[in-house]
């Protein structure tokens, strides 16, 4: 394999996941409606 | 890379490695099963149909940490990926076995899960909701269960064998992972 597969964030893209976890979970349960919007899955 | 290994890894007619383009060509045909499903499931929850305001008896908190594992295993394969590329094949099978691990946990947890519901009653047969729940999650967890399974399989890399089966089994793990993205706010938030 190459260079091209060479990618030194993978750390930090975990990290980004996780806070978007973080949002998705903290929205509905916390009743902030922006969250929920953001998190953008309610489909009531 | 190594090219040790059957030829059809490494035959390329179509310009990409075929063993690649297999697995994506199986991604395709999965996306085809869950997307269906998961189509299903939210016209049904659309419609108003009775019983999926039982999605609020799911254990955020549970899927939240199932959540969280998978994310975390997606990062020991890639890190496993990353380590073979650079042919480092102890760490790679470290973080091939670290990433089986979380594919433990999380079935550990699904299986408290589904003990729970199963206890208070909340069975297959109960409702539409119910059985989507089982019928997706149940489907995902086989296709953990096959992830860890092929994972053990070609951890022998740790010999010097086909090393492009780590990129393999990593963009499929990926998938799975996808796949939760999908069902853990369809099934655990929504309707919280």
């Amino acid at each position: 394999m190459s260079e091209a597969y060479a990618h030194p964030n993978y750390i930090k893209i975990w990290f980004w996941l996780l806070g978007l976890l973080v949002i998705s979970v903290a929205g509905p349960m916390l009743e902030i409606p922006a969250l929920t919007i953001i998190t953008a899955l309610e489909l009531q | 890379m190594s090219m040790h290994g059957p030829i059809a890894t490494h035959r390329s007619a179509t310009g990409v490695p075929s063993g690649r383009l297999a697995i994506w060509w199986l991604l395709a045909s999965e996306i085809f099963i869950f997307g269906g499903l998961v189509t299903c499931f939210v016209l049904f929850k659309l419609n108003g149909t009775p019983g999926f305001e039982d999605a609020s008896l799911t254990s955020t908190a549970a899927g939240a940490i199932n959540t969280f594992v998978l994310l975390t295993s997606s990062l020991s394969i890639v890190l496993a990926h990353a380590a073979i590329e650079k042919g480092d094949r102890v760490k790679s099978f470290r973080y091939i076995w670290y990433t089986i691990g979380g594919g433990v946990v999380f079935l550990g947890i699904k299986t408290y899960e589904y003990t729970g519901k199963i206890i208070h009653g909340h069975v297959i047969t109960e409702n539409l909701f119910w059985s989507f729940y089982y019928t997706m999650t149940g489907l995902h967890a086989l296709h953990v269960i096959g992830g860890m399974v092929i994972m053990a399989l070609i951890s022998d890399i740790r010999k010097g064998h086909n090393y492009q089966r780590v990129e393999l089994i990593g963009i499929y793990w990926h998938f799975v992972d996808l796949v939760w993205i999908f069902l853990f706010p369809l099934l655990y938030i929504a309707n919280f």
